[in-house]
C-alpha cells in the first residue's frame, strides 16, 4: 500500500486545508521544533484510529479523551466561528493499492459547536468514513463494518508499532527495562507461537499420559504405600520446585533492577563528566568570541583611522590632480615665453658677437687675455699685434665679455617666483595619485577582511549555542545542576555495587536449590516409574515414551527456531545499523542480543573483540534501537511488511549529529518501498539537505518544509492566530 | 615658500551650528581610549580632521555654500594641521576651483598677494560648509547611517552628479 | 509454514537423530504424505493437522493421548 496523500483541515495547529502529496521511496517533511511534525504524525493516527498524542499521559488517547476533545480543532478556526454556528476538523488519507490500482480514502470528522454564550459543545465521537476507488476510477462508499478491515489492510496492528513511531516511541518499542521486549517483536517476525503451541501440546499430553502410567502403576503395583510415598514425596518436591522457580524470579528481579540503578548512576555519573567537559568547550567559544570580535573591532577601528593614515580620505580625487595639472601646465607655458623673451634678448647680442667672426658664445675673459698676450686672434689665427685695430677690438671683446656676463645673469622674470611652491604642490600631487588610485582596491580588502571575521563570529556563536543546548539537554534529562551533586551519586553507586553483590548470592543459593530438587524430582520418579514398570500394558509404556520424546523435540525445538530468529534479527539490526552509522564509524561496535537471567532477549552493544561497549553512548542507544525496529520488519521474509506498508517516523535523530539524520533516512530508503520521516534535522540546513537528496537519488519522494506562522512567544499569546504554513520544496 | 606658507598662516572658520551636530558629534580632540572613540561614534581626532574630510566631500561634488550671516567658530590654523601632504592637496585642489591666475599673482603686489590667499581661504570654507551640510542633510534624513563604523567612508562613494552645478550657488 | 516444513522442523532437532528415529538426510527427503510406521511422526502429524482445526491446547492434548491408546 502506497499512502499517496494526506489532507488535514484545521487540524491542531493547521488552519484551513493542507496537503501533502507522497510518493514510493523516501519521503521528508522537514521542520523545526514547535513547526507541527507530531500534529502531522497525530493526523495520520487520528484517522486510522481515533487517537491523538496526549502529551500529559503520554499515550495516544481516544477522541473522547477531555483534553483530546477540547484542541483537535485548529485555534485559529475556532476564533472565526461565531457563537451559534459550528466548526469542524478532517483529515483524509488516500491509499493506493499498487497491484492492483484501486485506492482507498479514509476520512475522519469532527466537529464542535459554538454556543450563544461562546462557550463550546465537544461531542465525544468523532465520524469516519471511507470511499473504495477501483483502478476505472469508480468510487463507491464502503460500509461501516468493513472500515475496520480496511483499516487492517492498510496497516495490521501487529506491525503496526514497528512502522509508525514518533521519537518517544522509540524508547519503549524497544525498552531496555521491559524484559518482553524482544519476545513481542519477535513474535511479529514469525510464527513463534505456532511452536509455543505444540510445546505446551506435547507436555500436556505427556503429563496426562505419565499421570496415567504412574495410576495404573499404582494399581498394578505390589507396593502401594510405597508408591503412595514416593508419589506424595514427589508432590512435595513438585511444589517445593515451583516455589523455589518463584524465589528464583525473585532474585533475578532485584539483581536485575540493581544493575540497571548502577548503570542509571553511572550514567548520571557520565553525564555529570560530560557537562564538565561540555562546560569547559563552551568556555573555550565565548574565548573565541572575544578574540574574533576584539580584532573586528580593531579592524574597524582602523578603518577611520586609515582615512588619513592611506589617504583614503582621497578616494575618488584623482580628477583634481589632473585639473591641476592643466593649470601647472598653462602656467609654465606662460612662464616659459616670459623666459623666452629674455632668452630673445640674449639671442640678439649673440648675432652681434657673431658680425666680429667670433662664436657666438663669448669666449671666457681669460681666453681672451690669452689672445692679448699671444697677439694674435686665435679664432681666426691671424696676427693682432698691439696697437692694432685686431688687438683693439680684442681688448674691447674683454670689456664686453666681462659686462655681458653681469648682463646675462639672470633677471627675475616676474615679481613673486612661486614657480618652485606650484611645482611641488604638482608633485605633491602626483604622489598622492598613486595612493588614489590604490585606495578602492584597499578598502575592499579590509572590509573583505572584516566580513570574512563576522561570518566566523556567527559560525562560534552558533557553534557555542548547540553546545550550550546540548549542555541543557543532559542537565534536563539527568537532573545534574552542578557538578557537586556527582559526589553524592558516587555514594549511591557504591551502595548499589554492595547489593549487586548481595543479589548475586542469592540467586546463586536459589538456583543451586532448584537444581538439587530437579534432581531429587528426578530420581523420584525414576524410581515410581520402575515400580509400574512390567505391570501396565506395553501400550502404554510405549505411549509415555513417544510423547516424552515429542515434549522433548518440541521443546527443542521451539528453542531452535527462536535462536534462528534471534540470529536473523541480529543479522539484520546489524546490518541497519552499520549503515546508519557509515559516516560515523569510530564508535559503533556490534549489535549482539543477549539472553538475560530471566530469559529475555536484549540488545547489547559490543566492541571488535566481544567485550561490551559502554552503554551510555546514548546516541548508539536510539539507533541500536531503530536497527531493531527496522530488522524486525526487514527480517520478515514470509510477508514482506517493509515492500507492503509505508514507514512513518518521527525519529530522534537530531541529538546525534547530522550524519546519523543521513544514514537513518538512507537506510529507511533502502528498507521500506515507502517512507514518510518527519524529522527537523534538515531544518534551515539546505548543505545537509542536498547531501541527502544526493546520497538517496532515485529514491527521493517529496520533500515538504513546515513552518509556523508565529513564534513560540507569539503562540503563547496568540494562540488563535496560529497556523502552519506548508512548502513543497521536491 | 612664501605662497602656500601665507596661506598656512591662515585659520578657517566654520559655522557655528554645525560645532555640535557634526564636530563635536564625530570627533574627539586628545583622549587616549581608541576603543571608546570608536564605540561612542567619534572617529575623527581633531577637528581639522573632520574640517579636511568635509572639505574634501565639499571639492569632490563641487558644493560650496556661503558663510555669509552665519555665526562661525575658529579654530587652529592650517599650519598645524596633519599630515602635511594632504593639506597641500586641498590647497592644490583650492587653486584648480579658484579663478586665481597662477602667473599674473606672480607678478602682483604683496597686498594683492595676500588678498588673493584671503580669496583662497574662503574658498576653503565655502567648500567644507558645503561639504557639512552634505554630513548634516544625512544626518537629518538617515540618522542610523551614522551608528555604522563606516558611515565616513560610505561617504565617499557619493556620486558627483548628485550635487553638481544644480546647488553651485555661485 | 506449511506442514511439511513444519514436520521437517521437528524433526531435524538433533534428539530425533540421537534418539534412532530418522537420520537428517531422511528427513530432508521426507514428505507429509509418506507413510510411516514411527509413531513419533504419526504423532506429529496428528499434533499439526489437528492444529489446524483450531481446537484448544486441553483439546489437542486429549486427542493425541486417545490416538496412541490404540
Amino acid at each position: 500500500m502506497i499512502l499517496k496523500s494526506i489532507t488535514l483541515i484545521n487540524f491542531q495547529c493547521y488552519f484551513g486545508e493542507v496537503t501533502f502529496e507522497f510518493k514510493e521511496g523516501l519521503n521528508l517533511v522537514i521542520g523545526d521544533n514547535g513547526a507541527g511534525k507530531s500534529k502531522l504524525y497525530d493526523a495520520f493516527y487520528w484517522v486510522l484510529y481515533d487517537r491523538v498524542f496526549d502529551s500529559m499521559t503520554r499515550e495516544f488517547q481516544l477522541t473522547a479523551h477531555k483534553d483530546i476533545r477540547k484542541n483537535l480543532v485548529s485555534d485559529k478556526a475556532k476564533a472565526h466561528c461565531a457563537p451559534g454556528e459550528s466548526v469542524k476538523t478532517s483529515v483524509e488519507i488516500v491509499v493506493l493499492n499498487p497491484q492492483k490500482g484501486d485506492e482507498y480514502i479514509l476520512t475522519r470528522t469532527y466537529s464542535v459547536a459554538r454556543t450563544e454564550s461562546g462557550t463550546w459543545r465537544e461531542p465525544t465521537e468523532s465520524v469516519q468514513s471511507a470511499l473504495f476507488k477501483d483502478k476505472y476510477l469508480d468510487a463507491r462508499p464502503v460500509p461501516q463494518v468493513d472500515i475496520e478491515s480496511i483499516r487492517r489492510r492498510i496497516l495490521p496492528d501487529d506491525v503496526k508499532p514497528y512502522m509508525w513511531f514518533q521519537g518517544e516511541q522509540v524508547d519503549s518499542l524497544i525498552d531496555f527495562k521491559r524484559n518482553d521486549t524482544l519476545t513481542r517483536a519477535i513474535n511479529v517476525l514469525s510464527d513463534i507461537s505456532e511452536f509455543d503451541f505444540y510445546e505446551e501440546v506435547s507436555k500436556k499430553a505427556y503429563e496426562t499420559a505419565e499421570k496415567d502410567f504412574l495410576r495404573k502403576g499404582r494399581q498394578m503395583s505390589s507396593n502401594a504405600s510405597k508408591n503412595d510415598e514416593l508419589a506424595s514425596k514427589l508432590e512435595r518436591l513438585r511444589s517445593e520446585l515451583e516455589r523455589l522457580e518463584e524465589e528464583r524470579i525473585l532474585a533475578a528481579n532485584n539483581l536485575t533492577k540493581a544493575r540497571e540503578q548502577k548503570e542509571d548512576l553511572l550514567g548520571k555519573l557520565e553525564d555529570a563528566q560530560r557537562i564538565k567537559d561540555l562546560s569547559s568547550k563552551s568556555s573555550e567559544f565565548k574565548a573565541r568570541l572575544k578574540e574574533t570580535d576584539e580584532r573586528q573591532n580593531k579592524m574597524k577601528a582602523a578603518i577611520n583611522k586609515n582615512l588619513f593614515t592611506r589617504n583614503w580620505i582621497l578616494k575618488g580625487t584623482g580628477f583634481l590632480v589632473d585639473a591641476y595639472a592643466a593649470k601647472y601646465d598653462e602656467y609654465t607655458r606662460t612662464r616659459m615665453k616670459k623666459e623666452a623673451g629674455q632668452e630673445a634678448q640674449k639671442q640678439a647680442m649673440d648675432e652681434i658677437l657673431k658680425s666680429f667672426r667670433l662664436p657666438v658664445d663669448v669666449p671666457e675673459p681669460i681666453f681672451i687675455q690669452q689672445m692679448l698676450e699671444k697677439e694674435r686672434c686665435l679664432v681666426c689665427d691671424r696676427e693682432a699685434q698691439k696697437g692694432t685695430e685686431a688687438y683693439n677690438k680684442i681688448q674691447e671683446l674683454l670689456e664686453r665679455s666681462k659686462s655681458h656676463k653681469q648682463k646675462v645673469k639672470p633677471e627675475p622674470i616676474t615679481k613673486n617666483d612661486f614657480s618652485n611652491e606650484f611645482k611641488s604642490l604638482y608633485q605633491n600631487g602626483l604622489q598622492l595619485q598613486g595612493s588614489i588610485n590604490q585606495v578602492d582596491h584597499e578598502i575592499k580588502i579590509t572590509v573583505g577582511e572584516i566580513l570574512e571575521l563576522e561570518t566566523k563570529y556567527k559560525e562560534i556563536k552558533n557553534e557555542l549555542e548547540i553546545n550550550e543546548k546540548e549542555i541543557m539537554d543532559i542537565v534536563d534529562v539527568s537532573q545534574i545542576s552542578t557538578i557537586e551533586s556527582s559526589i553524592s551519586i558516587v555514594i549511591e553507586f557504591r551502595s548499589h555495587d554492595n547489593a549487586i553483590i548481595q543479589y548475586e548470592k542469592d540467586l546463586q543459593r536459589v538456583e543451586i536449590k532448584k537444581e538439587e530438587r530437579a534432581s531429587e524430582i528426578n530420581t523420584t520418579e525414576e524410581e515410581l516409574r520402575s515400580l509400574a514398570i512390567g505391570k501396565v500394558p506395553k501400550s502404554l509404556e510405549e505411549k509415555v515414551q513417544v510423547l516424552a520424546d515429542f515434549s522433548a523435540i518440541a521443546k527443542s525445538t521451539r528453542a531452535r527456531v527462536f535462536n534462528r530468529l534471534i540470529e536473523k534479527l541480529e543479522e539484520e539490526a546489524n546490518k541497519h545499523y552499520f549503515n546508519m552509522t557509515a559516516e560515523n564509524k569510530s564508535v559503533r561496535g556490534r549489535i549482539k542480543l543477549e539472553k538475560d537471567l530471566l530469559g529475555n532477549y536484549m540488545p547489547k552493544n559490543f566492541d571488535s573483540a566481544g567485550l561490551p561497549l559502554s552503554s551510555i553512548n546514548d546516541s548508539n542507544i536510539i539507533l541500536i534501537k531503530l536497527a531493531v525496529i527496522m530488522a524486525i520488519i526487514s527480517a520478515k521474509r514470509s510477508s514482506p511488511a517493509a515492500q507492503l506498508y509505508p514507514l512513518i517516523s518521527d525519529a530522534p535523530t537530531s541529538k546525534f549529529g547530522d550524519n546519523y539524520a543521513i544514514g537513518f533516512c538512507r537506510t529507511a530508503s533502502e528498507v521500506y518501498s515507502q517512507s514518510i520521516v518527519i524529522s527537523k534535522d534538515f531544518y534551515n540546513n539546505s548543505d545537509l539537505q542536498n547531501r541527502l537528496f544526493d546520497e538517496v537519488g532515485e529514491k527521493l519522494g517529496s520533500v515538504y518544509v513546515i513552518e509556523p506562522s508565529l513564534s513560540a512567544e507569539e503562540q503563547r499569546e496568540h494562540r488563535d492566530e496560529l497556523e502552519v504554513r506548508v512548502t513543497k520544496i521536491k | 615658500m612664501e605662497f602656500i606658507k601665507r596661506f598656512e598662516d591662515r585659520a578657517p572658520v566654520y559655522a557655528k551650528m554645525y560645532h555640535e551636530s557634526i564636530i563635536d558629534r564625530f570627533s574627539l580632540v586628545g583622549g587616549r581610549d581608541e576603543d571608546l572613540k570608536q564605540k561612542t561614534g567619534r572617529y575623527f581626532s581633531n577637528i581639522y580632521e573632520i574640517y579636511t574630510y568635509s572639505a574634501l566631500l565639499g571639492i569632490k561634488n563641487n558644493y560650496r555654500i556661503p558663510l555669509e550671516g552665519l555665526i562661525t567658530k575658529d579654530f587652529n590654523k592650517i599650519r598645524y594641521w596633519q599630515p602635511n601632504e594632504l593639506v597641500r592637496f586641498v590647497f592644490m585642489a583650492l587653486l584648480t576651483k579658484s579663478d586665481l591666475n597662477l602667473n599674473l599673482v606672480e607678478e602682483m603686489e604683496e597686498k594683492d598677494v595676500e588678498r588673493e590667499i584671503t580669496k583662497l581661504k574662503n574658498l576653503l570654507e565655502e567648500y567644507t560648509n558645503g561639504g557639512f551640510d552634505i554630513i548634516y542633510s544625512k544626518i537629518k534624513e538617515t540618522p542610523y547611517f551614522f551608528e555604522n563604523e563606516y558611515c565616513f567612508l560610505e561617504l565617499l562613494e557619493l556620486p558627483l552628479n548628485d550635487f553638481g552645478s544644480k546647488k553651485e550657488c555661485f | 509454514m506449511t506442514k511439511e516444513e513444519l514436520l521437517r522442523e521437528f524433526l531435524m532437532d538433533d534428539l530425533v537423530e540421537q534418539k534412532g528415529y530418522m537420520t537428517k538426510d531422511e528427513v530432508a527427503k521426507l514428505k507429509f504424505v509418506d507413510h510411516s510406521e514411527s509413531k513419533l511422526i504419526t504423532t506429529l502429524k496428528v499434533a499439526i493437522l489437528d492444529k489446524e482445526k483450531g481446537d484448544s491446547v486441553d483439546t489437542v492434548a486429549r486427542k493425541l493421548n486417545k490416538f496412541l491408546n490404540q
